[in-house]
């Protein structure tokens, strides 16, 4: 193969040659470029402000969540609509089966330059305060809210064992998970091997059970539900802890105030199955109640698909 | 410094017998020997049994790499002079010269470049069999534990060649050719860089016979005190390779720094070459860290250290605050190489100068410092602080800024250029497609709110694979079908290199976009199994990954045919103004017939203004 030679662009006859064939001096393609920026700015928009990507939200924190996602998306549209029609455009316009020349020495635009530079800046500053700062000072003051109820959640390689300390119940390894629905509820975390981590999508904040310590999230349920409905109401574990990790998950059923109070004085054990017994749990902090339960199921609502 | 070494009356060694490579293994298996006997003695006197997996693995291990060093041609080539006496040169000809202690960079270039392309193949195998688990719900192929282990395997593999290929391959064989230098600042190191690898290669696989390890490749703590001894040699692995970064990056910084030819001030280095000086920099710096971080894990697994056991008054957080002090700025060790193959190419097949090269430069350098500064980010949902929350989603947030003036400066070159749209060109405007993604995905893993509920799910392993493989590995092969030719003097045949292009563009992004929607709707990462609505989508990424990985035997086939019959590329078939294609592909020895002066713009395409470089010959003319 030859070394090929390339034709100079001539900067004082203001048009290249394929310009000149082309009947345009560049400002056309401007017009075009932003034509097509608007174009998929608007398509980008209507396809983010009209689909669902998340699932069920359940929680009045996760409202916190999904508003700065939302934002977040409409805020990327125009952005990557920009360098999507700058590149979709140049190719389109300006591809060759082999330069016969070179292009326009553009080495700089200082405007333009500038401008992408100060934008950009100002773009990542709005962003860190709104959704962000915002958003996570918003979070912070509900993780303070005084809780209506405590459930204190110990992950163990690869099951759960909750206790609601106020009401004198321990259940080992329990079959689901309920708890009442509008009621602002403090999750208190820890392990007692590796690092787990809480997760209910349908609730969306995480927070990591690291053994040692106890980390805490607040959540205030808002709608009913139950995993055997829609499997964004499950307590995920969401950080690699082991073999049992991917099915490391506890069914959650969010219910009204009276069903969970039924549910937690033992009325509502019937239509559980595979309960081994009902001991007394420690309990020593509560005069009321006293009915505590040690609960342990095998564990058979929480296979995923067919194990063959 | 260079021309002592490669230039004449030393000895040569390595042309004949058994071939060094052969000779390391076999004196790194008595050095092991040695090191388990002096443990095995040890523990005796001491009054413990005299067999424990763990410690004799960990000395033996020391003892075996220093013994396959001396075997792979230290000895010949440098110990031997600490000891006074005559050292050589190991110089054979033909296929030999990869397989022992070479100081040609053009040489460790292409022993890089070989390896890493061998371990990405396996690696990508590995993500086959993991895609293959999860096409359907259940039990697929291996269940968990073994889901688990080659997840860890694909993780740690694929980081390492993300590190270390593009840096590897074209950091030794291009960069000092772009600089006009003979050679690297320090031949030896830069042999010694690459001779670490084959233990790590070796590590990987003796990890899977005692039973792999199972905490992907970010080994985090408790789970990697506790669990089987594979972790054990995943962490001896780790450091082996980040010794080889750190050796490697002493000699990047330096020759960037004292190698440049005559003429090439700061302004004139061709923006790859910043990238290799900031990834240089980056890992002189930070690498320290992780292995920091695995050292206390073994010794807590082996001495009972108990820096992270919280029963003992450890912390099993401490653990990634010190991992990823290193691991954050390691993805952009992973990232900026293949940044910088990216705007090396776009000049040449827009025909254009590179638009805003101070902005370019500006912006590497501002990802690499601010790159220093966010590593919490990881951590968002570990029990940070409000403050410390708040100022690393600022760092995090801020890194978009110089993110942006690479794309500044890549939109600004293909603008009203003559867009030639060869196989390197294509898979550079892949790299603008996939890492805007790749970048703005990121933005929602830096705003707290939004992470809280996207992290450790596949919206991660979506975004990480935009940046990484979208980014990062794209540049790799950008990076292959750009310099082939100067490294081997033969062309890629295009044909073959498009339908690559085109299966692994698309099979790229079939299989990452609806990552994004799993992640979002309750798949979280590293799970051998999920939730029965989410089979369909699951099924179809694996499909797609299957036509991803299909991708690369149009380009093993390529490669292999064309290095040996392509055809001849000539000293420079795409016209590019850059001094590596000043000379003959391959180069000679010495890299040019003559002394490199560099006297003008690297990519002034388009002015008639000086060339970018003239190479006097011996007769005092120019070429």
């Amino acid at each position: 193969m030859t070394t090929l030679t390339w034709g100079v662009y001539d900067p004082d006859d203001k048009l290249s040659v394929l310009e000149r064939d082309m009947g345009s001096d560049g400002r056309r393609d401007i017009v075009a470029t932003g034509v097509l920026w608007a174009i998929l700015t608007a398509l980008g928009e209507w396809a983010v402000l009209g689909t669902n990507m998340l699932p069920t939200l359940a929680s009045r924190q996760g409202e916190e969540v999904d508003g700065a996602f939302r934002l977040l998306m409409i805020y990327s549209v125009p952005v990557m609509a920009l360098v999507l029609a700058v590149l979709f455009y140049s190719v389109a316009r300006w591809r060759v089966e082999t330069p016969e020349e070179d292009g326009p020495p553009i080495a700089d635009h200082k405007g333009f330059s500038r401008g992408w530079f100060i934008v950009s800046s100002a773009l990542a500053l709005l962003l860190f305060i709104h959704p962000g700062l915002t958003g996570l000072l918003a979070l912070a003051e509900e993780a303070e809210a005084e809780p209506d109820l405590v459930v204190e959640l110990t992950a163990v390689q690869w099951h759960w064992d909750v206790s609601f300390p106020e009401h004198g119940v321990t259940m080992e390894n329990p079959p689901e998970l309920v708890l009442p629905v509008g009621a602002t509820i403090r999750f208190d975390l820890t392990s007692t091997d590796v690092i787990h981590a809480f997760w209910v999508p349908a609730f969306r904040l995480k927070q990591d059970a690291i053994p040692g310590q106890t980390n805490s999230v607040t959540i205030t349920p808002t709608e009913v539900g139950s995993y055997g409905e829609d499997d964004a109401f499950r307590l995920q574990c969401a950080e690699l802890c082991g073999t049992g990790h991917a099915r490391m998950f506890l069914p959650v059923r969010v219910v009204e105030q009276a069903e969970f109070q039924q549910w937690l004085s033992g009325a509502g054990m019937g239509p559980m199955e595979g309960m081994e017994g009902m001991d007394m749990g420690e309990g020593d902090d509560m005069g009321e109640g006293g009915d505590g339960m040690d609960m342990s199921g095998d564990g058979d609502g929480m296979k995923m698909g067919d194990e063959g | 410094m260079a021309t002592t070494i490669s230039g004449t009356g030393a000895p040569t060694i390595g042309s004949r017998g058994l071939p060094f490579a052969f000779r390391g293994l076999l004196w790194g298996a008595v050095g092991f020997l040695l090191g388990a006997l002096l443990t095995a003695a040890i523990r005796v006197l001491l009054g413990y049994p005299a067999f424990a997996l763990e410690p004799v693995v960990v000395v033996g291990y020391v003892f075996g790499l220093s013994g396959w060093f001396l075997g792979v041609g230290v000895w010949e080539t440098w110990a031997k002079g600490w000891l006074g006496r005559e050292t050589a040169v190991y110089k054979p000809e033909g296929w030999r010269r990869y397989f022992g202690f070479n100081m040609d960079h053009k040489v460790i270039g292409i022993q890089y470049g070989v390896t890493f392309i061998a371990l990405f193949l396996i690696a990508g195998l590995l993500a086959m069999f993991m895609r293959a688990e999860l096409m359907e719900t259940g039990r697929t192929i291996f269940g968990p534990a073994g889901y688990n282990r080659v997840m860890s395997l694909h993780g740690l593999m694929m980081v390492l060649v993300a590190v270390t290929a593009v840096p590897g391959a074209f950091g030794n064989y291009i960069m000092p050719l772009q600089l006009g230098a003979e050679d690297m600042a320090f031949p030896r190191l830069n042999a010694l860089s690459y001779w670490f690898w084959p233990p790590v290669a070796i590590l990987l696989l003796a990890s899977q016979f005692v039973g792999g390890w199972d905490t992907g490749w970010t080994g985090y703590v408790p789970l990697a005190v506790v669990n089987r001894p594979g972790q054990l040699f995943y962490a001896l692995a780790f450091i082996t390779a980040g010794l080889s970064s750190v050796v490697a990056a002493v000699n990047f910084v330096t020759t960037v720094v004292k190698m440049r030819a005559p003429g090439m001030t700061w302004r004139r280095v061709p923006i790859f070459t910043w990238s290799i000086l900031l990834t240089g920099i980056l890992s002189l710096l930070f690498t320290q860290a992780v292995a920091v971080a695995l050292t206390m894990t073994i010794l807590d697994r082996i001495f009972g250290g108990a820096f992270f056991d919280p029963v003992m008054g450890g912390l099993p957080v401490l653990y990634q605050h010190i991992f990823w002090f290193y691991s954050h700025p390691a993805v952009y060790v992973m990232v900026l190489p293949s940044l910088g193959v990216l705007l090396e190419i776009l000049p040449p097949f827009s025909r254009k100068p590179l638009f805003g090269y101070k902005w370019a430069v500006g912006g590497i350098i501002g990802i690499s410092a601010l790159s220093a500064t966010v590593w919490a980010h990881h951590m968002f949902t570990t029990d940070i602080g409000l403050e410390s929350k708040i100022g690393f989603m600022l760092t995090t947030e801020a890194i978009s800024v110089p993110t942006g003036l690479i794309f500044l400066s890549a939109v600004g070159t293909i603008w009203r250029g003559r867009l030639w749209l060869k196989t390197p060109m294509l898979f550079a405007l892949a790299i603008v497609f996939n890492f805007l993604i790749g970048g703005v995905t990121g933005v929602f893993l830096s705003d707290v709110p939004a992470d809280v509920t996207l992290q450790d799910t596949f919206w991660v392993v979506a975004h990480f694979h935009y940046t990484i493989v979208g980014a990062g590995i794209f540049g790799l092969f950008a990076g292959i079908y750009y310099w082939f030719p100067k490294m081997t003097g033969r062309m890629l045949d295009e044909r073959l290199g498009k339908i690559h292009f085109w299966m692994m563009f698309l099979g790229f992004n079939l299989t990452f976009l609806p990552m994004f929607w799993l992640g979002l709707n309750g798949m979280n990462r590293r799970i051998a199994d999920y939730q029965p609505s989410l089979e369909g989508v699951n099924t179809f990424v694996s499909l797609a990954g299957f036509f991803l990985g299909a991708s690369f035997l149009f380009f093993l086939w390529n490669a292999i045919v064309s290095w040996r019959k392509g055809e001849p590329a000539g000293d420079n078939p795409w016209g590019s103004r850059t001094l590596e294609w000043q000379t003959t592909s391959p180069p000679p020895e010495l890299n040019f017939d003559g002394e490199p002066e560099v006297t003008g713009d690297p990519y002034g395409y388009g002015t008639d203004g000086p060339a970018h470089a003239v190479v006097h010959t011996e007769t005092g003319g120019d070429e």
